[in-house]
């Protein structure tokens, strides 16, 4: 019997996942266990092995298609079978590749009434939202998605905007719901620009960033001397990096400043009683927030450990989504970058992020003199609902202090 | 002969009276009968007993056995007699007791009535009428409450009816009997006894008309029969619920009058068909199908959705008697789900 390929189920929460590619196409020989495609989820890219050998055939998700989880993808045929014995014939699926020649119906449904008006207005159903059984577009969404274009589409017309701005009445017409500055799904590639689809790490960035835009937010602001800390760090033998130090620094202080380790809720405020720490690295251009779990318990050797090794499964794009989620406290550090310093935005459902600046020399008065120093800035930015600025004040100065006297971790 | 009034759909007329299914029935035949005496009846009991519904009662007594035949229990006789004194002449209106029975007239019906004009070049007109009773809830069990109309409509060169008010029933039956085809008329038991307006004078309602019983946006509901009645009831619930429902009345179902479905259909987009027939070759399948490959596609905003009889014969039991076949509120809930779907 062929055997079914189907998208995977690698997190508890995950309901679909996007296939980014495929190493092996139809007709070829794959082992059992070998990596045969690369899927993502909201939070990881992960490689995904053949589960058993022969020879693959009836890919349906190509590359780019994003499918529900246990979907049947593809399947791997035994030696001696054939695709007829395969059957049922699998349906094709969405994709975004342009392999996709088969399937040439839109797969949306809607009903006749509704692709009707849709037609008659220039209106592409797939930018439509179906609000019938099984997503189907019906009159009423199809008005409402025509209204909704007219209402995008006023400020441009009202606004006093110069020539460059006119567009032909066809691409008018055939623009969609979102402004017509902006092109629609249809056109992803144009002299005018390139789109980019909004999927992954990108996706959640932009609804938990845009939720965080709207949370009261306040930000603090401290200048620390690392010359000690910069010592230890030479004097340790595995020499972590300053992100490490100061996540074993702020891991173990939290547990005495509970208000900037807590989440906000309708019914109150949650205060974290173990620390999770969010650590943002940079990981071929995407943002990913690792975290190390329990970091109050790990000794500072064991949070280096633990973040080299996140880093390089991020560089791999290795990371499960377990090891993305769960956070209580980010640290985002863009010293590495020259930033001095910057402030970040409070990751829900967090209370705090602290924003670390570059490492520099710089003079600070210190008993009427003028000496040379290395300084660093902290900048903490906090969740007003959950927390005040003397609690974060106060967050920050024990922080200083531990980086400036690091016996005192001991 | 006196005259005949043509399609009187308004009750407005001042001769207008509130009779029973059955008494529009019998006056329908009484009438004809005086105005023409071409027109005789036959049918098992239906003389000196008056029938087994009391349709033709008393009529036995004004027209005597020469014009009322009381007929042996041999339903193929009935359809063969029928079919022999109209092709010499005569207008007979037969009845088939139940119209489960009617299963041993069919051989009259389908290879003879039907195909008569046909196959002698239109020399040869076979117009009956055959009257039957159909439908379940008087608790008759499985032989005696089946849905068979559209077995009938099956067959070119029949035209079937299936009247569902007093008024109708009169004006419909005096259609068929003045039409000059074999005209099968499949009437309700459980409509024997409502009541209605009735014009006293003859009238005709036109084999092929549908009508709009009620006029509404949200969706229609296309019933016949007792269907009907139930459609309008819960499109009367539904309106306290703002939800506004359009009830057509098939009336004939062959000839069907596809123009005046289609147009109720492109006007709310939205179809539930109601039959009590069981779901399975039931003509509400037909008339999804004539609406599905009508105009009205475009303009349909939901798929055209059925409630019809289960896949069963007839309980005897009345609980089971009746969750067999479409009720008010499995109208009421189908049509709301049809509206918000």
């Amino acid at each position: 019997m062929p055997v079914d390929v189907i998208m995977p189920k690698v997190d508890m929460v995950m309901d679909a996942g996007t296939v980014v590619r495929w190493y092996k196409g139809e007709g070829e020989q794959v082992t059992a266990g070998e990596p045969l495609f690369d899927i993502e989820t909201d939070k990881a890219t992960m490689e995904v092995e053949a589960p058993a050998s022969g020879t693959l055939a009836q890919i349906t998700a190509l590359d780019g298609a994003t499918v529900p989880v246990a979907t049947v993808i593809a399947r791997i045929l035994q030696p001696g079978e054939s695709l007829a014995q395969a059957q049922p014939a699998l349906v094709s699926l969405a994709t975004a590749a342009p392999r996709a020649v088969s399937e040439t119906r839109p797969r949306k449904r809607a009903t006749p009434l509704a692709r009707r008006i849709a037609r008659e207005h220039g209106l592409a159903l797939a930018a439509v939202s179906g609000g019938g059984l099984q997503g189907r577009v019906r009159k009423n969404d199809v008005l409402q998605a025509i209204a909704a274009r007219r209402v995008s589409e006023q400020p441009l017309k009202n606004g006093s905007a110069g020539p460059q701005h006119h567009i032909p009445a066809a691409a008018a017409s055939a623009a969609l719901s979102a402004p017509a500055s902006v092109p629609d799904l249809a056109g992803t590639d144009s002299a005018a620009g390139r789109l980019v689809p909004l999927v992954g790490v990108r996706k959640i960035i932009a609804q938990r960033l845009t939720l965080s835009a709207g949370l009261p937010q306040f930000v603090l602001s401290m200048d620390v001397n690392m010359e000690a800390a910069a010592q230890l760090r030479e004097r340790l033998p595995y020499r972590p990096s300053v992100t490490a130090l100061i996540a074993r620094v702020v891991a173990s202080l939290l547990p005495r400043h509970p208000s900037l380790n807590a989440s906000f809720r309708e019914d109150g405020i949650w205060l974290h009683a173990p620390v999770h720490l969010g650590i943002a690295l940079d990981s071929g251009g995407d943002l990913l927030v690792p975290v190390i779990r329990d970091a109050h318990q790990r000794s500072l050797g064991e949070i280096a450990t633990a973040l080299s090794e996140l880093r390089q499964r991020a560089e791999a794009r290795k990371l499960t989504p377990s090891e993305l989620q769960g956070s209580t406290f980010s640290i985002s550090n863009l010293g590495m970058f020259g930033v001095d310093q910057f402030s970040a935005l409070v990751n829900p459902p967090e209370a705090a992020i602290l924003a670390v600046g570059r490492s520099t020399r710089r003079p600070f008065e210190s008993n009427g003199t003028i000496i040379w120093g290395q300084m660093l800035t902290l900048t903490l930015s906090a969740d007003h609902r959950v927390t005040d600025g003397a609690a974060a004040a106060r967050f920050l100065q024990d922080v200083r202090a531990v980086l400036e006297e690091p016996l005192l971790l001991l | 002969m006196s005259t005949i009034t043509h399609s009187s759909t308004e009750l407005t007329t001042a001769t207008t009276r509130e009779l029973s299914y059955s008494e529009a029935i019998r006056e329908a035949l009484r009438q004809e009968m005086q105005r023409d005496e071409r027109v005789f009846l036959l049918g098992e009991d239906i003389g000196v007993y008056g029938g087994a519904f009391n349709v033709t009662g008393d009529l036995y007594h004004l027209f005597g056995p020469e014009r009322v035949l009381d007929t042996p229990i041999a339903e193929e006789a009935i359809a063969g007699i029928a079919i022999g004194a109209a092709i010499t002449g005569m207008r007979p209106v037969a009845e088939i007791q139940f119209s489960d029975f009617i299963t041993l007239a069919s051989d009259q019906l389908v290879n003879q009535a039907a195909k008569m004009r046909f196959m002698f070049g239109g020399k040869v007109a076979v117009p009956i009428v055959l009257r039957t009773p159909g439908g379940s809830g008087t608790g008759a069990a499985a032989q005696h409450s089946s849905s068979l109309e559209a077995w009938f409509a099956h067959i070119p060169g029949l035209k079937v009816v299936v009247p569902a008010t007093p008024h109708d029933a009169k004006g419909l039956l005096l259609a068929a009997i003045h039409d000059p085809n074999p005209v099968l008329i499949f009437e309700h038991k459980l409509l024997y006894r409502t009541k209605g307006f009735v014009p006293e004078e003859l009238y005709e309602e036109a084999l092929g008309k549908a009508l709009v019983r009620r006029e509404g946006q949200h969706a229609t509901i296309i019933a016949y029969s007792v269907m009907v009645s139930r459609a309008l009831e819960a499109a009367a619930q539904l309106a306290q619920q703002g939800i506004d429902l359009e009830v057509v009345d098939v009336r004939t179902l062959r000839p069907l009058d596809e123009e005046t479905l289609v147009a109720s259909a492109s006007k709310t987009g939205r179809v539930l068909v109601v039959y009590e027939a069981v779901r399975t070759g039931g003509f509400g399948g037909e008339i999804v199908a004539r609406l599905a490959e009508s105009d009205a596609f475009d303009f349909l905003d939901a798929p055209i959705r059925r409630l019809a009889g289960r896949e069963t014969p007839i309980p005897y039991n009345r609980q089971l008697e009746r969750s067999a076949v479409p009720q008010v509120e499995d109208i009421v809930v189908a049509a709301r789900r049809l509206v918000q779907e």
